[in-house]
């Protein structure tokens, strides 16, 4: 039978090559567009081949098509010339793209290629190049791609591994032809390149061919049919080395997106379900877990990587851990253990909320999934959205076959949500018999045990208004406490915050000033009334009346505000000094200048925000100096949030302490200050460091032009004057006069900016 | 992800039973008069109630102190009460009244409740808690004690609670007993011999049902799990666990089974009744109403369940009768 087919193959090509006049020619490939394509009116042979009827129809033209077809098409293209064309007419151009275009695509679009590459110009070439674009706007680029993905009933018998070694050298070179098409066109056409093969366009369809295809696998895998997606993927590789990945992963990835999620196909977790799922691949799981988590504890990963590198790794641990079976508890327990430990440590360590709040979810469940049984590390969370997204990366995503079986007995559960444990709750206590520096102590020791909503912001709340009702003695009382034994880090991070709120509240004036401007609104009032529709004719008189009535008005157009005691300003020093007091005493369970550099960086904050507060009292000038003092020690602590902090106090020094004392008294103090705040904006590393030495800069620049302009309305020149210029020129000054509304306006800015600082209260200081 | 059904909202009881002086201790739907409903209550009362007025029909002072078990014979001629008063007393229904007929003095002042055992016929058996470890066996007609089962292992503790096991033809062979131990101990009514044993609980044997027709049992003790077990008739009577569940809150006061052996319903500690399917054991519904701990339920045959509660409610719920 295959000798037979090749003997009709031999004498159609002979025939067609051979032949004396175009009719013959056309009359030859006529019979080969029989064999090709699937009439379904003419049953019989053509005339020129009815010797042969004794083979079966569809089988040669199966075979024909199989191994015959290939060369048949490179026949024709090596043969086509202007003149053939032009003596038969049209009828032979149809015949050629009825056998390139209904041929099997792959064998075509093979000898396209080829010829392409062959013809440099003239006819030849312009015939394949239009060829090929009626090949592509037929969609037969789809038919190419299927063909290799889908591996047909009568290839099945062989292995998966078998068809990809038989197909291993006709892919090559198809994804060559595939993939350098557009190129290669672009090399012979020039400018005369067609629309569709530019990139552009081309690799969009390619896209959209690709999606099709996997479409179509899914579909025949859901038919239980096997399919090879080594092509598609192979083919994608190269498209991409090609650098067309971003237009093509533009059309790919928007639908691929809507299809995963619709369909179960869940990226990482099908990675480690399966790595997991299999007793010979559960070794590479295993090590995978093991290898990230290595990563994932490594403190100087931590200081690399991005969050959302951070992110993905903390998602990836969680489906790795809802992995864990019984088996690997036992085996790997220690292991894990030991991995673990250094990474919760190293997360606690960190002072980005979101990190610390992660380090602490993967512990809770790999110690939970490790030794449900035994000891088990317990936070306090802060619920958000990310938690609870991570979470539930811990329950392995159900397999939709399953969920059928488990309804074999018909009760449906109703919803049992509200099954929730029992606790007891101890008998509340009247606050108004607790003392005040007692309740500050019960608040402080108190934790979120009650189920009461938002109980750390009451706690919070409370101890603020209590430390604003008796300053003295609550400041005394946190401030000696803030160096004591026995606290947790969020009960240190809560006396600071306390103490750094009342300080704010204490130095606002009382709200009494809203009335006095109530009193002076009348006239305005009945004006916005005005644009208002008038309902009684007495409003509408009244309305007429005021518009006739000028008003004159003497006196101040808005009151002077009254002045009221700053409550701050004898208290000021008792928030503030304690506080400083013992802040390099090293103690095993608490060392500000080591380890706890989170507390030392709040510590500082704090210690800047009660400065603000005592913005205009008479303490503020001593307090300044002391606070550069005490963050002269700091100002290469290797903590970047350290350093921030404490750029923003040397700011709040620059903004609080009246400039003349700043300028006499602290006049060393301020020269190594600029040198310093010099030297950080040009080689530290951290943006935003640079950016906070700017504006302190520019802080300073200000003072000293203020307290020059000052002088020089009052004619008063004093002698620092001539001592800064070294390093503050006059013209510095006197241009600062030209743009002092705008450095005004910095200052205000700035000032704001500083006190918008710290995050709100119950939110940094979780644990 | 596709749209699972929508989750039907937790059930609400269809109606509540108001009028017990104390809290509800026990609790009993008729077997054949599926529209009352006794209840045993903490003063020692027995209420009737009428579920088509839900209002008492008939209060019965029946004991001096609080009831353990109310309990009609399979066609509701007469009725067991039993009280933590010391005594064991046999009703009859008269024309409109229940009225004592006998009693028996129970040596035991534990909490384990008395039980009848139908025989064939309309005669019963009544089983009470003896001295320590033992359980005395009367016979129904003659008041007298037939025999005392009493275990060989004096570390047993008292008896918790007991339970019949049936044939086929509805009369008891067997009796299975749960001690303060937590073991589990299946005798020979007829003989008086112990046929098997099974360690259940690390405490107290709290309560536990066992079917004889699906030949499962169900038992909970003062932690958090349910268990079940069952009987192997070929393995000469040997108990075996099959499966077990935890629940959210520790302790169990009540199971009940329903006739078709298809739900189980615990009471528990927390005020709340939780139905499972027996199948898997998978919960499938949280009854909560109730403010105090649930202690008794009961399954009509047609499948009504009554929880009655510290609070002195009882509420009726209707749940997976379709």
């Amino acid at each position: 039978m295959e000798a037979q087919v090749r003997a009709v193959a031999r004498e159609i090509l002979n025939g067609i090559q051979l032949a004396a006049d175009s009719d013959c020619k056309s009359q030859w490939l006529d019979a080969a567009v029989s064999l090709i394509v699937d009439s379904k009116n003419e049953k019989g042979l053509h005339p020129l081949l009815c010797h042969y009827d004794d083979i079966p129809i569809d089988h040669l033209k199966t075979i024909y098509k199989e191994h015959h077809y290939s060369r048949l098409c490179r026949k024709i293209l090596d043969l086509l010339t202007i003149e053939w064309i032009q003596t038969a007419a049209g009828a032979v151009n149809r015949q050629i793209e009825t056998i390139f275009l209904r041929g099997p695509p792959t064998y075509a679009l093979l000898a396209l290629d080829q010829a392409l590459l062959s013809n440099s110009q003239g006819f030849r070439l312009q015939k394949v190049t239009v060829l090929l674009e009626q090949f592509i706007k037929n969609d037969r680029l789809k038919q190419v791609l299927w063909d290799q993905c889908h591996i047909t009933s009568s290839s099945s018998v062989q292995s998966p591994a078998d068809f990809h070694a038989g197909k291993a050298g006709l892919w090559d070179e198809l994804i060559r032809a595939v993939s350098s098409l557009p190129d290669k066109i672009a090399n012979k056409l020039g400018r005369e390149t067609s629309d569709i093969f530019l990139p552009q366009n081309y690799v969009p369809l390619l896209g959209k061919y690709i999606l099709e295809c996997l479409q179509r696998c899914h579909d025949s895998l859901m038919k239980a049919q096997d399919c090879s997606l080594e092509f598609i993927s192979r083919l994608l590789g190269k498209l991409c080395l090609k650098g067309f990945a971003d237009i093509l992963f533009d059309t790919l990835v928007p639908p691929l997106c809507v299809l995963v999620n619709k369909d179960y196909v869940l990226l990482v977790q099908n990675l480690i379900g399966y790595l997991a799922s299999s007793q010979t691949r559960r070794h590479l799981y295993a090590k995978v877990l093991c290898d990230l988590l290595k990563v994932w504890g490594n403190a100087s990963t931590l200081r690399h990587v991005s969050e959302e590198q951070h992110l993905f790794m903390c998602r990836v641990l969680m489906v790795s851990i809802s992995h864990l079976q019984q088996a690997d508890q036992k085996q790997r327990k220690h292991e894990l253990v030991e991995l673990l430990l250094p990474g919760v440590q190293a997360h606690l360590n960190s002072t980005n909320v979101n990190i610390r709040t992660r380090g602490m979810l993967v512990a809770q469940a790999l110690t939970r999934t490790i030794d449900p049984e035994g000891q088990q590390i317990e936070f306090e969370i802060i619920r958000n959205r990310e938690v609870e997204e991570l979470e539930k990366l811990l329950v392995l995503p159900t397999d939709p076959g399953l969920t059928e079986i488990e309804h074999d007995d018909d009760l449906v559960a109703y919803d049992m949500s509200h099954d929730k444990p029992v606790t007891k709750v101890k008998t509340p206590v009247y606050i108004r018999d607790c003392m005040e520096e007692e309740f500050t102590k019960i608040l402080l020791h108190s934790t979120e045990s009650y189920g009461i909503p938002e109980f750390v912001l009451h706690r919070f709340k409370a101890m603020v208004a209590l430390a604003v009702h008796c300053p003295s003695q609550v400041a005394r009382y946190l401030s000696a406490q803030f160096y004591e034994r026995n606290y947790n880090i969020r009960q240190r991070l809560d006396m600071l915050e306390v103490l750094a709120t009342a300080a704010q509240e204490l130095s606002q004036p009382e709200a009494s000033t809203s009335k006095a401007t109530s009193r002076w609104s009348p006239v305005r009032h009945t004006q916005a009334e005005s644009t208002t529709n008038p309902e009684t004719w007495q409003q509408i008189v009244q309305q007429r009346i005021n518009s006739k009535t000028r008003r004159f008005i003497k006196g101040p157009s808005k009151p002077e505000p009254t002045p009221v005691p700053n409550r701050f300003g004898h208290v000021a020093g008792e928030f503030f000094f304690p506080l400083m007091r013992f802040y390099d005493k090293s103690e095993s369970v608490f060392d500000l200048m080591g380890s706890d550099s989170l507390v030392l960086h709040r510590l500082v904050y704090t210690l800047a925000i009660i400065l603000y507060a005592a913005i205009n009292t008479t303490a503020a000038s001593q307090m300044g100096k002391s606070l550069l003092e005490f963050t002269w020690g700091l100002r290469i602590h290797s903590d970047v949030s350290v350093r921030q902090a404490v750029l923003v106090a040397t700011s709040m020094v620059l903004l609080v302490v009246p400039g003349h004392f700043l300028l006499t008294d602290l006049q060393m103090d301020i020269m190594e200050t600029k040198e310093w705040l010099q030297m950080v904006l040009e080689k530290d590393v951290n943006t935003e460091c640079r950016k906070l030495a700017m504006q302190a800069l520019t802080l300073l620049d200000n003072t000293v032009a203020m307290d020059f302009i000052g002088c020089f309305f009052c004619h008063r020149i004093p002698t620092y004057i001539y001592r800064l210029s070294v390093f503050v020129p006059i013209t510095l000054a006197l241009l600062h006069i030209q743009v002092l509304s705008t450095s005004a306006l910095t200052k205000m800015a700035f000032r704001s900016a500083v006190i918008a600082k710290p995050p709100a209260p119950g939110v940094g200081n979780k644990y | 992800m596709p749209q699972r059904n929508v989750m039907q909202p937790s059930p609400d009881p269809v109606y509540i039973l108001r009028g017990s002086s104390s809290p509800v201790t026990s609790l009993h739907f008729l077997p054949i008069l599926t529209n009352t409903l006794l209840s045993g209550n903490q003063d020692g009362k027995v209420y009737v109630w009428d579920l088509k007025t839900r209002r008492i029909q008939q209060k019965i002072n029946a004991h001096l102190d609080s009831v353990l078990q109310v309990e009609a014979s399979p066609v509701a001629d007469s009725l067991l009460t039993h009280g933590r008063d010391g005594y064991a007393r046999i009703w009859r229904t008269g024309e409109a009244a229940f009225t004592c007929t006998d009693q028996i003095q129970v040596s035991s002042k534990g909490f384990c409740a008395a039980k009848m055992l139908p025989q064939t016929g309309k005669s019963y058996l009544i089983v009470l808690p003896g001295e320590s470890s033992s359980v005395t066996v009367y016979d129904s007609s003659t008041k007298q004690l037939v025999r005392e089962l009493v275990p060989p292992s004096t570390k047993l503790g008292m008896c918790m609670c007991m339970q019949p096991v049936l044939d086929s033809t509805g009369s008891a062979w067997g009796l299975l007993v749960g001690y303060e131990s937590g073991s589990l101990l299946l005798w020979d009514v007829v003989s008086g011999k112990l046929l098997s044993e099974l360690m259940l609980h690390s405490d107290a044997v709290m309560c536990f049902k066992y079917s004889s027709s699906a030949n499962r049992g169900f038992s909970g003790s003062v932690d958090n799990q349910l268990l079940e077990w069952t009987i192997s008739a070929e393995n000469e009577n040997k108990m075996s666990l099959i499966d077990k569940t935890v629940v959210t809150n520790q302790g169990f006061n009540d199971i009940v089974i329903r006739c078709d052996n298809k739900i189980v319903a615990t009471a528990g500690w927390d005020s709340n009744v939780r139905v499972f399917s027996t199948k898997k054991l998978r919960p499938i519904a949280l009854l909560s109403f109730h403010r105090g701990s649930v202690k008794a339920l009961s399954f009509s045959c047609d499948g009504l369940l009554a929880a009655g509660s510290e609070d002195r409610l009882i509420s009726v719920w209707d749940v997976y009768r379709s």
